[in-house]
């Protein structure tokens, strides 16, 4: 009687032998004491590794990884006691501070916040200026794109009585080709850089 | 959410890879933020769980390769050959392994799951820690069938080999 090999041991405990095979296995099984001993250790083997305990996963594991996905989010969870604390000591400073400046330059607490109060005004008032001025730039600059935009128009339509129709339409075609083209390229361009990064 | 469904058994296969808990956490905190950059490549066709564990799977190859541990380890079977070696049963008298309890044998077991070339190991955690059929994990290495199944046939009878040793 010839003895069954490993692997008919392991199909046979995980499921994989069926119909003839099988029930040749166990009528083998049966009459060879020695291939019993070798499948029952190998059953040994596999429920000792399938029953192996699990590692414990913390209860803030998920938690953890959805911080470092969105720093931003996780930095706006700082707990509501956190955040009244934080607000206290932030009040506390600017009260100590404004009475050691009181002590030492010997004003009183009124006269300080009138000093705060017109160095506050003065900045906004050169803070608005600045604003202005800054506009007055921009209406400017569109100003003279406006001008360039119509030399440019003016342009065209010079070029369009002199052209002929045909050859209008022949320049239009060409231009969008070019622009279709170009946008391609870059896009299979910028794909491939995408890919190379990941 | 993907993490809750899937940290228990990232974690088991990669705690059985490393051994460490806290390099474990570590990197399976690392799978899953390469899961989430990587979502939009991901292709509704395949398994999500094949994808998923061919990212944690090419996260190991990295550490080993950083660890200097040859890509042959990792990456091929000792035995190219995808047939099984066909061990005929031999008279060696009664197994040790049969004289262990089961606890002990959890003991030694995940000793010597440590012992496995990193390339068998992955496997057999695959298939026997986390149930993995054979054609999921023949799927997430790219490998043929009979391969996959002749490297989990080398890792448990190496194992049963390693068991079999007396300290």
């Amino acid at each position: 009687m010839t003895c069954l090999k490993v692997e008919q041991l392991y199909a046979y405990l995980e499921g994989e032998l069926a119909g003839r095979d099988k029930t040749a296995l166990v009528d083998h099984l049966a009459a060879c004491e020695k291939c019993r001993d070798a499948l029952e250790t190998r059953k040994d083997l596999l429920a000792a590794a399938e029953t192996l305990p699990p590692f414990d996963v913390p209860p803030d594991f998920a938690q953890s990884i959805m911080d470092r996905l969105s720093p931003a989010a996780a930095k706006s969870k700082i707990p509501l006691p956190g955040r009244l604390a934080a607000a206290a000591v932030g009040l506390a400073t600017f009260g100590i501070t404004i009475s050691v400046v009181s002590l030492i330059s010997r004003r009183s607490l009124s006269q300080l916040f009138l000093g705060l109060n017109r160095f506050f005004w003065n900045a906004v008032q050169g803070f608005a200026t600045t604003l202005a001025k800054l506009a007055k730039y921009i209406v400017l600059t569109f100003k003279i794109l406006g001008q360039i935009a119509g030399a440019i128009l003016e342009i065209f339509k010079a070029l369009t009585s002199v052209i002929g129709p045909e050859t209008q339409i022949i320049f239009l075609c060409v231009t969008m080709i070019l622009v279709i083209a170009c946008g391609y390229l870059w896009s299979r361009r910028f794909a491939a850089e995408r890919n190379h990064e990941k | 959410m993907i993490v809750h469904r899937y940290q228990q058994p990232v974690l088991n296969y990669i705690g059985r890879m490393v051994r460490e808990r806290e390099l474990a956490l570590d990197f399976s905190q690392e799978v899953f933020l390469r899961v989430y950059a990587s979502l939009r490549s991901y292709r509704p066709q395949f398994k999500f769980s094949t994808w998923l564990f061919r990212i944690a799977s090419n996260f190991m190859i990295d550490h080993w390769r950083k660890k200097k541990i040859s890509a042959l380890s990792i990456n091929q079977s000792q035995d190219s050959d995808d047939d099984f070696p066909k061990i005929q049963i031999r008279d060696s008298g009664p197994s040790v392994i049969r004289q262990y309890e089961l606890q002990e044998l959890r003991v030694k077991i995940d000793a010597a799951i440590d012992k496995l070339p990193p390339s068998l190991r992955e496997l057999f955690v695959w298939r026997h820690v986390n149930g993995f059929s054979y054609e999921e994990m023949a799927e997430i290495k790219g490998l043929p069938l009979g391969t996959v199944k002749n490297r989990v046939f080398q890792a448990k009878e190496i194992l049963k080999k390693l068991l079999e040793e007396r300290p």
